[in-house]
């Protein structure tokens, strides 16, 4: 009898199934969640795990399970928004630090001056000076991807471009944007969606670091990081309270890089370990 | 016959510092419609460099000077819009390494119908469809390739094909083929060499071929150019190069050939000894001074200039070789 052959990109299965457990809750409360997650019922407050409320109840009686569900979904579409923002500023960017000359290399150098920034120091500052929101913290977030996505779509481009299809383009007649775009994006974007992943994990943090601080999302909407500050006080009487939505930010962030890891296995081939 | 490219005095320059040095020194040649030229040299003797200059694709910080004129239009005086018009349309070029001249995440259809949208403002059916025809024409029909494959899943002759067909998409009047299939094994190149040497001939382009193989240069090439140190050292129909050498430089390139046919097993292949000078190393005497066996001391104060060494032969050297 044969055994089945190992998985061939384990971190790739792990972080895909991970992510899943976690991602797949957080999408279904868009349309039901066993509880209305702002429903408040004294009468019921802090029930420990049952099969009526799985995760049991907070102070003011609402279910935990549904409220999770609604934070992760929230927090997750912040990340997303945050992330989309900083690929979509910081790789053409990049693209264009790659060109030759003082030009790229002055964007260049803004970027590693951004980089000099804390991620969540920068994301505080913006915050701060821009006032709580939905939009402000994804820009807050989305800023501090924007050099990371330069850097990585820059140091590709250089790559990709002294190749000699970059020059078999040019015979052809193109211009420079066509070039970019057709020849260069489609061979980096592999390593464009592994720093996408793994910038996610680092998106998930910030974003609960900010809520707990009260510079995310304004109060009625509930989120990972603000659950967690609102509910830190009970961790000794209930607490799954705080332990849940600490496992939910914990599980987002390994999902992410294990799947940003088994990606980069996956999709460059020249990292892949040998079979 | 009409003249198609003309190469007058082409030099090219860069500079380090408050110094200039030449990759190209004064080069001159001329290419008739539907003529083949071979460049013969070393690597580091300005071959690359020379079809670069002719395509319009020089490095940064490399300025040319002189003259390209196709078909009596100096391309170095056109501006790079009205340049880029004549790429691929007017000039072509094959590249030397099969596997990096395609793109690997856009199919082969796409990538050689790229120049007929681009150059020819074909709409994508008629570019789709003439793209496969073309990749018919090559050697690799449906059954073999669709235009929908990916360049990793043909092997090098099959790339190298399409790459032939991109360079000839937009019937263009003169092909560069730089180091064209040395990439590949000697059967399949064998094989290539003569789909593009039937697919020039049937549309009478002229033909540039870059190679420091001397077999190809037999096989294909009518006349041929011998560059060293960037200037051009012997100019001859081949079959006169082949007969006789008159240059120092080129005897010395066939003896170490093995095409030359005079190895024995177990003798020693004779070499040039020491290196191609380097561009900031090369002094105002003949530059091959240095590594020349015949050489003497008139050879070095400057450099000697081409002159008639027989039927459309010309040669820069000042004691040329002469065969008994």
């Amino acid at each position: 009898m044969r055994r089945p052959a190992p998985p061939r990109h384990p971190s790739l299965w792990a972080g895909t199934l991970i992510l899943a457990l976690v991602l797949v809750p957080a999408a279904l409360s868009a349309v039901w969640t066993p509880f209305p997650p702002g429903a408040i019922d004294i009468a019921h407050r802090l029930l420990s795990p049952s099969l009526r409320h799985v995760l049991g109840t907070d102070p003011f009686g609402r279910d935990v399970a549904s409220r999770l569900m609604v934070a992760t979904l929230n927090s997750g579409l912040v990340c997303a928004a945050a992330i989309a923002l900083g690929g979509l500023v910081g790789i053409p960017l990049g693209l264009l630090g790659a060109a030759p000359g003082w030009g790229g290399a002055l964007v260049m150098r803004i970027a590693d001056l951004g980089l000099a920034f804390p991620p969540l120091l920068t994301a505080a500052m913006l915050v701060a000076a821009e006032g709580t929101g939905i939009a402000a913290e994804i820009v807050a977030i989305g800023a501090f991807n924007v050099p990371a996505f330069m850097r990585i779509a820059r140091g590709g481009a250089l790559s990709v471009l002294h190749r000699d299809f970059i020059a078999a383009a040019r015979v052809a007649g193109r211009g420079r944007v066509a070039i970019l775009l057709e020849h260069v994006l489609p061979n980096i974007g592999a390593i464009l969606l592994v720093q996408a992943t793994l910038a996610l994990a680092i998106a998930a943090l910030s974003e609960a670091g900010l809520s707990y601080l009260g510079l995310g999302m304004p109060p009625p909407l509930p989120s990972l990081g603000r659950i967690l500050a609102d509910d830190q006080a009970r961790i000794f009487d209930a607490p799954l309270l705080v332990i849940a939505p600490g496992a939910v930010v914990a599980l987002l962030v390994l999902g992410c890089n294990l799947l940003g890891d088994g990606l980069r296995d996956r999709l460059d081939p020249t990292l892949a370990p040998v079979r | 016959m009409s003249v198609l490219l003309e190469v007058e005095g082409l030099s090219l320059r860069v500079r380090r510092g408050a110094e200039y040095a030449y990759l190209l020194e004064r080069v001159g040649f001329a290419l008739e419609v539907g003529g083949t030229l071979g460049v013969v040299g070393e690597s580091g003797c300005g071959k690359s460099m020379l079809a670069l200059a002719l395509i319009g694709l020089l490095p940064r910080g490399v300025a040319a000077s002189g003259a390209v004129r196709l078909d009596g239009t100096d391309l170095l005086a056109l501006p790079e819009r009205a340049r880029r018009a004549t790429r691929g349309r007017r000039i072509a070029m094959v590249f030397q390494e099969p596997m990096r001249a395609l793109n690997p995440t856009q199919p082969i259809g796409r990538q050689v119908a790229e120049g007929l949208r681009a150059q020819l403002g074909l709409g994508r059916a008629e570019a789709d469809a003439r793209a496969r025809a073309l990749l018919d024409r090559v050697g690799l029909p449906a059954g073999v390739a669709s235009p929908h494959t990916l360049p990793h899943r043909l092997s090098g002759g099959q790339r190298q094909r399409v790459l032939i067909a991109i360079a000839l998409a937009c019937e263009p009047a003169l092909l560069i083929a730089d180091e064209f299939s040395t990439a590949l094994d000697m059967g399949t190149q064998a094989q290539v060499l003569a789909l593009l040497a039937e697919l020039v001939a049937e549309r009478r382009m002229a033909l540039l071929m870059i190679t420091h193989d001397l077999g190809l240069l037999a096989q294909v090439c009518a006349r041929a150019l011998v560059l060293y140190a960037g200037r051009a050292v012997e100019a001859a129909p081949t079959a006169a190069l082949f007969a006789a050498r008159r240059h120092p430089y080129t005897e010395g390139l066939f003896g170490c050939s093995l095409h030359a046919g005079h190895t024995a097993p177990g003798t020693r292949l004779p070499t040039i000894r020491g290196q191609v000078p380097p561009p900031f190393a090369r002094g105002p005497g003949c530059c091959f001074a240095g590594r020349c066996g015949r050489v003497e001391p008139d050879c070095l104060p400057e450099q000697p200039p081409l002159h008639a060494a027989g039927p459309a032969h010309r040669v820069a050297c000042l004691h040329p070789v002469v065969t008994v």
